[in-house]
């Protein structure tokens, strides 16, 4: 059987939640936004995949019970940055498979700043034992240090990255789902208070509460009028290098070669892009990986393709900028690149889109992620 | 905090590990000897202003150093070293910290 993404749903986001506003009632409103997308009924659902940090005790079956859905799929995935595209590799494969017909993917947190803290100091145990002790500020430290390594490497400066933040605001300003929308210089960007050298505020991403979800089918299933999303190749990595590199290259690089063969088209086939933005670092790591550099010049990549040119990375704004749901981060890119692909995304849709990438990065395991994944997807024209 | 960071080796093929592994990476060896590394070279560092979700955040430095055993580490500093700096290594609770080499000893 063939499968494809169908149809797409998110809630607000928010930085300061209100009484009453709980992961449930995030994830029921991106379920609702999903199924009313889609044309279907809760009880057309038949699969369910979910990612979150604020389900615990909970798992993935009693949040089945609590939404009253019988299942003959089920799927829990703990992959942080990288749950996204493994829950929709898993999901992709159970409707090839006939294993269900109907599968929800997804992801939401509403873990507060509080509750952020304590999952970024015992988010495994070599960061519970032999990083937070050290008071290294949470993902934030661990990034900092690739970042350096990485200016070092492409010989970088503050400003370079700061093309990126600064255009994914811009893209954020036609998001109106994004918690930051105001324009923001690079001036501004330069200027902002230092979290943890080289990192400023504007390189780490605001943690908001929220919920993502997106429903793969068969594609038949999909709305009169409207293209189902097929995901020509998907690839992924998990502890390439034992963490023995850098972390200045991701575990794209272990496949890309043929990832590309898989998908059938090269880098400059790509209409639009969602690159897993935890931190700037982290989308050139990973579009350099993935070959999308020319010459492998990141620095002109940076000022003259995202910077002038504006080229289509995180049309949504990005994590940076949109704001970062905990779980629900890596697929709010999936989401944005599928609504473009429908050419549904509003004032910030692209002209031609058919294929897109989205890629998935995380899972921090003591000095940089163990996780990485891509995915090409393909709306039929 | 004592001199030196436990750290472990693979009784077959002799490579380093930290954190400890199940396996060793490179020939898949289930035994391990303790070791120890007690110097190391600053990398990179980094002054971490800001901690999410806490308040009255003192400003420290974490720094990443090589190692004479050949596996980087995420260091906290104790004090002022700069890149380049050599450094001597201590553990405290299983964390590694670094000072500049030859510093009179901490406890």
């Amino acid at each position: 059987m063939d499968a494809a993404i169908i149809a797409t749903g998110q809630s607000d986001y928010t930085r300061h939640p209100k009484p009453g506003q709980t992961v449930f009632t995030f994830m029921r409103d991106a379920v609702t936004a999903a199924l009313d997308d889609a044309g279907m009924e809760l009880s057309d659902i038949d699969g369910l995949a979910v990612a979150s940090f604020s389900l615990e005790p909970d798992h993935a079956i009693d949040l089945a019970w609590r939404m009253g859905l019988s299942l003959k799929w089920l799927l829990q995935d703990t992959n942080g940055g990288n749950s996204a595209m493994n829950m929709l590799g898993h999901a992709m494969r159970g409707v090839e498979a006939g294993a269900a017909s109907n599968i929800l993917v997804l992801a939401g947190d509403a873990t507060g700043l509080i509750g952020y803290a304590k999952v970024a100091n015992s988010y495994n145990s070599a960061t519970l034992h032999h990083l937070a002790p050290l008071g290294h500020g949470g993902p934030n430290g661990v990034y900092a240090l690739v970042t350096s390594r990485q200016m070092k490497k492409h010989d970088l400066e503050k400003a370079d990255y700061g093309q990126i933040v600064v255009a994914q605001r811009r893209w954020a300003a036609l998001n109106p789902y994004a918690v930051y929308r105001t324009p923001l210089s690079l001036e501004e960007y330069l200027s902002a208070p230092p979290v943890a050298d080289p990192l400023v505020r504007y390189d780490c991403v605001p943690v908001v509460a929220g919920a993502q979800a997106l429903i793969v089918s068969t594609p038949d299933r999909s709305p009169k009028g409207r293209s189902p999303v097929r995901i020509r190749a998907l690839m992924q990595s998990f502890n390439y290098d034992n963490q023995e590199g850098d972390g200045t290259k991701t575990g794209i690089s272990s496949f890309v070669g043929e990832f590309w063969d898989k998908a059938g088209i090269g880098p400059e086939e790509v209409d639009v892009s969602a690159i897993y933005d935890d931190y700037p670092a982290m989308v050139v790591a990973q579009l350099y990986d993935l070959g999308m550099i020319p010459c492998g010049d990141v620095k002109a990549f940076l000022n003259r393709e995202i910077g002038e040119n504006n080229m289509p990375v995180n049309t949504g704004g990005g994590m940076l900028s949109a704001g970062q749901p905990g779980n629900a981060g890596g697929l709010s890119g999936v989401t944005e690149v599928v609504r473009q692909l429908h050419g549904r995304a509003g004032d910030r849709q692209i002209k031609v889109a058919r294929f897109g990438l989205v890629t998935g990065y995380g899972m921090t395991l003591y000095r940089y992620g163990g996780t990485a994944s891509a995915a090409i997807l393909e709306a039929e024209v | 905090m004592k001199l030196g960071l436990n750290i472990w080796r693979c009784s077959s093929c002799g490579k380093a590990a930290f954190p400890k592994r199940i396996f060793c990476s490179t020939c898949s060896g289930a035994t391990w000897d303790n070791a120890q590394i007690v110097k190391g070279k600053i990398e990179e560092i980094s002054l971490i202003h800001h901690m999410i979700g806490q308040e009255n955040w003192e400003k420290r430095c974490i720094a990443n150093a090589s190692t004479d055993a050949g596996i980087p580490l995420t260091v906290g500093l104790i004090d002022d070293v700069k890149i380049g700096d050599e450094i001597d290594i201590y553990e405290l609770d299983g964390a590694p910290f670094g000072r500049k080499a030859h510093s009179p000893h901490v406890n």
